[in-house]
């Protein structure tokens, strides 16, 4: 079965043209949570790591980042240190300290072919200064667990709405998780 | 009869000030931005309301030139003509 690959203006724009032409179909959606070192600090634009600079430092975009003062990440419940690599220049694709993300994939099937399109919603980074309780799985360095007032990195989920592909309520969206094909086993 | 929404998305050469200054005259609000990242590139997703319509601004980050964001409408027919009138009028 042909698949094609939208981007946003052509998927958005292929509905609306089958909801013209009174074409029944069925958008499929999946929104999932990744968190698979897609996306490290190196290798975001200079808009965004500004959200990061109060506790990052890196000389440019795709540059080596480092830890600016000690810091708990606390989506992974680990500490890093003053100077601490975060993110090689050299291992882009291996950042030490990652981003978690949605992935969102729309598709939707008509006449035998069927088109896609696919977009991560990055996670927001919140940073704050907390007493916090740091134990020693959280870094190797740590000798014994104490309790200290240190800065810590949430990341919060985005909301729903921004997750979401805004559609007019006769187009019938159905979630799934898995896709399965037996004709590809 | 009530107007059903329409969908419209299209990538404009119009600067994203242009675009959110026609938004906010047309009474739309905004309601929550996020980073984004698809076709290997990132950007910045403004989310608009308007009652139940809704609009999203994507504008590439980065030192890119020209930038072309992208808007797309879900909304009343009028609400679609009156944005698109005011970006051809800025080209």
């Amino acid at each position: 079965m042909p698949s094609f690959e939208c981007n946003e203006t052509q998927f958005i724009e292929n509905i609306s043209r089958l909801l013209e032409s009174e074409n029944r179909f069925v958008v499929n959606r999946r929104i999932q949570v990744y968190d698979d070192r897609r996306y490290g600090p190196a290798s975001l634009p200079d808009d965004v790591f500004t959200q990061f600079s109060s506790i990052f430092v890196r000389k440019g975009p795709r540059s080596s980042v480092y830890a600016k003062t000690h810091f708990l990440d606390d989506y992974h419940q680990k500490v890093y240190f003053l100077q601490d690599l975060l993110h090689s220049s050299s291992k882009m694709k291996y950042p030490l300290l990652h981003i978690p993300c949605y992935k969102v994939e729309y598709s939707f099937r008509i006449w035998g072919n069927s088109y896609h399109f696919s977009f991560d919603v990055l996670f927001k980074p919140k940073i704050s200064i907390e007493q916090k309780k740091i134990m020693k799985k959280m870094n190797p360095k740590i000798e014994e667990d104490s309790t200290m007032l240190i800065h810590v990195l949430h990341f919060e989920p985005p909301p729903e709405r921004m997750l979401v592909i805004n559609l007019p309520k006769k187009v019938l969206v159905l979630d799934f998780r898995k896709a399965n094909n037996p004709l590809e086993n | 009869m009530l107007s059903e929404k329409k969908l419209k998305s299209i990538s404009v050469f119009v600067p994203e000030e242009i675009v959110l200054s026609s938004l906010e005259k047309s009474g739309f609000v905004l309601q929550e931005t996020a980073t984004v990242s698809s076709d290997g590139k990132f950007w910045k997703k403004e989310l608009y309301v308007k009652g139940d319509e809704l609009i999203s601004v994507s504008e590439e980050l980065g030192d890119y030139w020209p930038k072309d964001p992208i808007v797309s409408i879900c909304g009343l027919p009028n609400t679609i003509q009156k944005i698109l009138g005011d970006l051809d009028a800025f080209l």
